[in-house]
């Protein structure tokens, strides 16, 4: 079937069904956008009452808790070839003891594990919930253990936030690669407004 | 001496179909070719264990994203020009739809970054998001190109619809291919293989707008039909990223744990033989429809 010259003006069905698309296309990508936010955003409760600690972590990420060196950990499964790691643990401390102290701990015992550590800054900070502590920024080379990929060291980026509680430090632990360590930090200070200890 | 009636062959109404290029023909021609190509150069790859220099790989990878233009330069163009009443504008709206990709949809596309957030979520988030993030994007914009430059003076039929759209999803894809070409290192049968998914979806899904934006044409026309046809557009779209993505993980084994990216072929080949036939069975029985229709009325 051959429509021929067609030159009329647009009736008024052709002219709202051209609105129509683009309207829709429009809203589509608009909640598209919405719909990231909402998958990216969303998170899932951490709830653990024998060290009384609540927090919410990113609903992607895996969860591992009740290791021996922390209570809980998150990871981003996606962020390749280094894992976004969200790190919580509790370590027991005399009395008289200072965030400062714990950071000290927390630097001799990673400057014999990690390859090329360095601490690079120690400021004071509050916590969302109003605790006061101290936060470490450090760098290491993350190496790949498995010897058969062959993978050039990776230089990552963390944070490390000390408080004290009652013959308890807690030790919050921010660690991505460092080209993308301020975009993923987000999901830390999303985890950190959710802790409650 | 008795006289011989004088008789005239009655005109065939749709004779004048043949005076242009048959636009199924040359499409299923191009991609068979593609698939026979891309499928030679794997296996060939594969079997004689040939290694290239990685330059010489990546220029190889950035020519052959430029292949499907030059096949459909080379099989529809051709035909078009050598048709007795030829398609107009055919290179301009391939242009268009080449700058739409490369203006539009690449920095769209890295901005919703889907691979950082739908990756890992459940297949019906992956499907919807991808959906509305890239589907909506691509198919609205192949759309816009038709509907904003040849839709009132050259889609006289569904077939010149089906035309112009494979136009522009031929300049689309080329615009993606050689995106994918410059960002990526892969090797050359990977690439290629990639490179030819990405033909192969862009021009299996394009008839579905052309049938709605023919049908746009008609003064009466339903004012949903072009947001139908951009949703199921845009459907297609998002099955074939999400898809492929679940046909290219082979089985773990003691051997292997990688990737098999040539099953993510399967998911183009079925787009197109499925696309392209129940497509052509729709613009024919809709044309033989309106015939008798027209037939009825005088």
């Amino acid at each position: 079937m051959r429509i021929e010259e067609y030159a009329a003006p647009l009736s008024i069905r052709q002219r709202l069904a051209s609105y129509l698309v683009i309207v829709a296309a429009l809203v589509a990508v608009l909640y598209g956008f919405n719909y990231r936010e909402g998958i990216v955003s969303a998170t899932f409760p951490f709830i653990n009452r024998e060290a009384g600690i609540t927090a919410r972590y990113p609903a992607r990420w895996l969860l591992e808790e009740g290791g021996s060196r922390f209570v809980l950990r998150a990871q981003d499964p996606a962020a390749l070839p280094f894992k976004t790691t969200i790190r919580l643990q509790l370590i027991p401390i005399g009395s008289g003891a200072r965030p400062a102290d714990i950071l000290d701990l927390l630097d001799v015992d990673r400057a014999s594990r990690l390859p090329a550590y360095r601490s690079l800054s120690r400021t004071p900070t509050t916590l969302p919930g109003g605790q006061r502590g101290q936060q470490m920024i450090y760098a290491y080379a993350f190496i790949d253990p498995n010897p058969f990929l062959q993978a050039e060291p990776i230089t990552v980026r963390a944070l490390d936030l000390v408080v004290l509680r009652a013959g308890q430090a807690v030790v919050i632990t921010y660690e991505a690669k460092s080209d993308v360590f301020e975009k993923h930090q987000h999901y830390f200070d999303a985890f950190l407004r959710s802790l409650t200890f | 001496m008795t006289s011989q009636p004088y008789l005239l062959t009655p005109q065939r109404e749709e004779g004048d179909r043949y005076l242009q290029r048959r636009v199924w023909r040359t499409a299923w021609l191009e991609a068979t070719l593609l698939l026979v190509i891309t499928a030679a150069l794997v296996f060939g790859t594969r079997l004689f264990e040939l290694r290239l220099p990685n330059t010489l790989e990546r220029a190889l990878s950035f020519g052959y994203a430029a292949l499907p233009l030059c096949l459909w330069l080379g099989i529809s163009y051709t035909a078009e020009r050598r048709a007795l009443q030829p398609r107009r504008n055919l290179i301009a709206v391939l242009v268009l739809g080449g700058l739409a990709a490369s203006g539009v949809a690449i920095p769209l596309t890295e901005l919703f970054s889907t691979e950082e957030w739908l990756s890992t979520t459940t297949g019906l988030n992956r499907i919807i998001g991808y959906m509305l993030t890239i589907g909506v994007v691509h198919e609205f914009l192949k759309y816009a190109v038709l509907r904003y430059s040849v839709w009132r003076t050259e889609l006289n039929t569904r077939l010149d619809a089906v035309a112009y759209a494979m136009a522009a999803a031929i300049g689309f894809a080329t615009a993606l291919n050689i995106h994918f070409a410059l960002n990526n290192t892969l090797s050359l049968p990977s690439a290629a293989l990639r490179m030819t998914e990405i033909t192969l979806a862009q021009v299996a899904i394009s008839p579905i707008m052309a049938f709605a934006l023919y049908d746009m044409r008609k003064p009466t026309v339903s004012i949903f039909t072009p947001l139908v046809g951009l949703l199921i557009a845009s459907l297609f779209n998002a099955l074939s990223i999400v898809i492929r993505a679940g046909l290219i993980v082979s089985g773990v084994s003691r051997t292997s744990t990688s990737n098999n990216a040539i099953y993510g072929l399967g998911m183009a080949v079925f787009l197109v033989v499925v696309l392209f036939t129940v497509m052509s069975f729709l613009v024919r029985s809709a044309d033989e429809r309106e015939l008798l229709r027209a037939a009825e009325v005088r």
